[in-house]
């Protein structure tokens, strides 16, 4: 082999590792802030914001509340936590939030859509549950009471 | 020909060598870390499972206790005890990865036991007599039930300790397979119990202690209105007339109400509007305008305003204010209807309104729409006089008004509303209207806001 070519091969190869060593180190910061940023105020509005983002980001603004409205009717409901971070938390409860897509920053939409659920709009009419068809396979979340269909979820009771 | 005395032909191999070396540092290193993130989950279920396993032993005892105590004072004690255990086991269930396990039952014991404790607690404090009869078969099957439990779990516990089980097994397993685990020890024994409490009959708790959830009271319409009936009654109650906003069915909701979920999709860069209709009789049951609010140049009173007569004009006659919040730039006004000088605080309307520039941007009136009726109402027993004499006077009072609210069971019961602080702290106290024990107080304060960063 040609000098030269021995040394870009081997520039290109060791550019390769190096540029693998930056990126396995930067892991995490993938989520960083972009856009306009507001602020927003209140616990639960905060939880419940960035639950609605992780699950919910491309639905439709109903299919956003719809999803908040769900955890809503679990705190009221006495077989769930009492709390909003109770319900949230709840291990394997929601894919969000076990994967880590709760953790990013919350859209405005979801912040508008998380308050409307707090405030006790409920476009599915009492949900407890909800599924996408697409990729749930469970034979027990099958047997649930369908009460609506909004977007890409199905909600029941 | 490559001669492999020469130093630089061994350039690429040893830099690849040592990049190999890099990259097995770095995933052992990887995989140490994983291990102890999975220690540390393992663990806290682990506590979570066992501090279970030891609180619904308590519960046992302390239902057989009540069973052997004949003292009402005792009586109250141990209720207020179990009711707190029933409210630790429920945390260390909320604490178990058991979403793959729907534990419905035993949830549902909890519950039942809670809602009995609370319900006979109530009670006795309030009253001269211990335990009835009637209230010692209840206790009675539900220490049977606590019974079945506390022996599975004990054997469960037993099973995992001994075969050194993990309940991030049961996790990883779940997400891997879709959350239909089979052949699963943990799993296993959950069902096992949950079959068992299946086959143990149905404890049919009484009227007095189960939480009733009124059913839309009002009698509506049997008939079903059309879609474009639907669409039309929704266009005129929200635009202007003359407007052109064109509507799209969304979904059709088949819970509380049967309702068309329509959109009215945004001309000119507007958010779209959400109606809902009812499908019995084409009521409006909820609208939500999320538009973007700009900063305040409208005050919240200026707003209360506006609420007010948008209430008015589609028909809601003699509305009182009974709360006001302010969340970000947007002021949410909640109404109630009122009967005579009766409050109806179960038939709820809330209004909220952009505070940028005084729109309103949604209406919330499914509390209403299910429950407003005209009712018999009785003239009060206990008279206002009667009440300011039971005040505490360690709260300030700044009104007092009769109104009609849902207690914890779930009926309406005539109360009289009083308003007051102590400190800062705001209070809303009910007393009822015959017997002037206290239905209810809320804590009127809101919590701490924080402001927080949101995306796009």
């Amino acid at each position: 082999m040609d000098k030269k070519k021995t040394w870009i091969t081997v520039g290109v190869i060791l550019a390769f590792f190096i540029t693998g060593g930056i990126l396995l180190k930067s892991g995490g910061s993938s989520y960083a802030a972009a856009g306009k940023s507001g602020t927003v105020s209140s616990n639960d509005v905060y939880v419940l914001s960035k639950i609605i983002s992780g699950e919910a980001r491309g639905e439709s603004f109903v299919g956003q509340v719809a999803v908040g409205a769900v955890i809503v009717n679990r705190v009221k409901n006495s077989n769930f936590p009492n709390s909003v971070y109770g319900v949230v938390f709840e291990p394997g409860a929601f894919t969000a939030v076990s994967d880590g897509q709760y953790y990013r920053q919350p859209t405005s939409s979801c912040v508008k859509a998380a308050r409307s659920a707090i405030n006790g709009w409920d476009p599915t009419g009492g949900a407890l549950y909800y599924w996408n068809p697409a990729t749930a396979t469970s034979k027990w979340i099958w047997s649930r009471r369908i009460v609506a269909r909004i977007g890409k979820h199905i909600f029941g009771l | 020909m490559i001669n492999i005395r020469d130093w630089r032909h061994w350039i690429i191999p040893a830099a690849l060598v040592l990049a190999l070396l890099g990259v097995g540092y770095w995933g052992y290193g990887e995989y140490m870390s994983r291990q102890r993130l999975q220690n540390r989950a393992e663990s806290q279920y682990q506590k979570d499972f066992y501090e279970l396993s030891w609180h619904l032993d308590k519960i046992s005892g302390q239902l057989a206790q009540l069973m052997v105590s004949s003292s009402r004072e005792q009586n109250v004690l141990g209720l207020a005890t179990l009711w707190r255990q029933i409210f630790a086991a429920q945390a260390n269930i909320g604490g178990l990865p058991l979403a793959y396990v729907p534990l419905s039952k035993t949830e549902k014991f909890l519950s039942d036991t809670g809602e009995v404790s609370f319900a006979l607690l109530n009670r006795t404090a309030q009253s001269a007599q211990g335990l009835t009869e009637t209230d010692i078969q209840v206790i009675d099957k539900l220490y049977g039930r606590s019974k079945i439990l506390k022996a599975d779990l004990g054997e469960l516990a037993a099973r995992v300790l001994d075969r050194e089980l993990s309940w991030t097994q049961v996790e990883v397993a779940a997400q891997q397979s879709g959350r239909d685990l089979e052949d699963n020890t943990i799993v296993n024994g959950f069902e096992l119990m949950e079959q068992k409490m299946e086959e143990y009959p149905e404890i049919n708790l009484d009227e007095e202690f189960e939480q009733v959830r009124p059913d839309t009271k009002v009698v509506r319409s049997d008939q079903k209105i059309s879609l474009d009936r639907a669409k039309e009654i929704a266009h005129n109650w929200w635009f202007p007339p003359g407007d052109l906003h064109k509507a799209s069915l969304v979904y059709e909701g088949v819970g509380d109400i049967p309702t068309y979920g329509l959109e009215f999709a945004p001309q000119q860069g507007e958010s779209p509007v959400y109606i809902d209709i009812s499908k019995l009789d084409g009521s409006v049951v909820w609208v939500m305008e999320p538009k973007s609010v700009a900063d305040i140049t409208t005050d919240l009173s200026e707003g209360e305003r506006i609420a007010a007569a948008f209430l008015e004009k589609h028909g809601f006659a003699d509305m009182v204010l009974i709360k006001v919040e302010q969340e970000g730039n947007t002021g949410v006004y909640t109404f109630v209807p009122r009967q005579g000088e009766i409050l109806l605080y179960p038939d709820q309307v809330k209004v909220p309104i952009a505070l940028d520039n005084g729109e309103v941007i949604g209406y919330e009136g499914t509390p209403y729409y299910m429950f407003h009726q005209r009712r018999q109402l009785a003239a009060p027993k206990v008279s206002e006089a009667g009440i300011r004499k039971l005040l505490s006077p360690y709260l300030k009072v700044e009104l007092i008004r009769p109104a009609l609210i849902v207690n914890s069971w779930g009926n309406e019961v005539l109360t009289w509303e009083v308003r007051g602080s102590f400190d800062e702290e705001k209070f809303v106290i009910f007393y009822n209207a015959d017997t002037a024990s206290e239905e209810d107080i809320v804590r009127l304060t809101a919590p701490p806001k924080f402001a927080f960063s949101v995306a796009g």
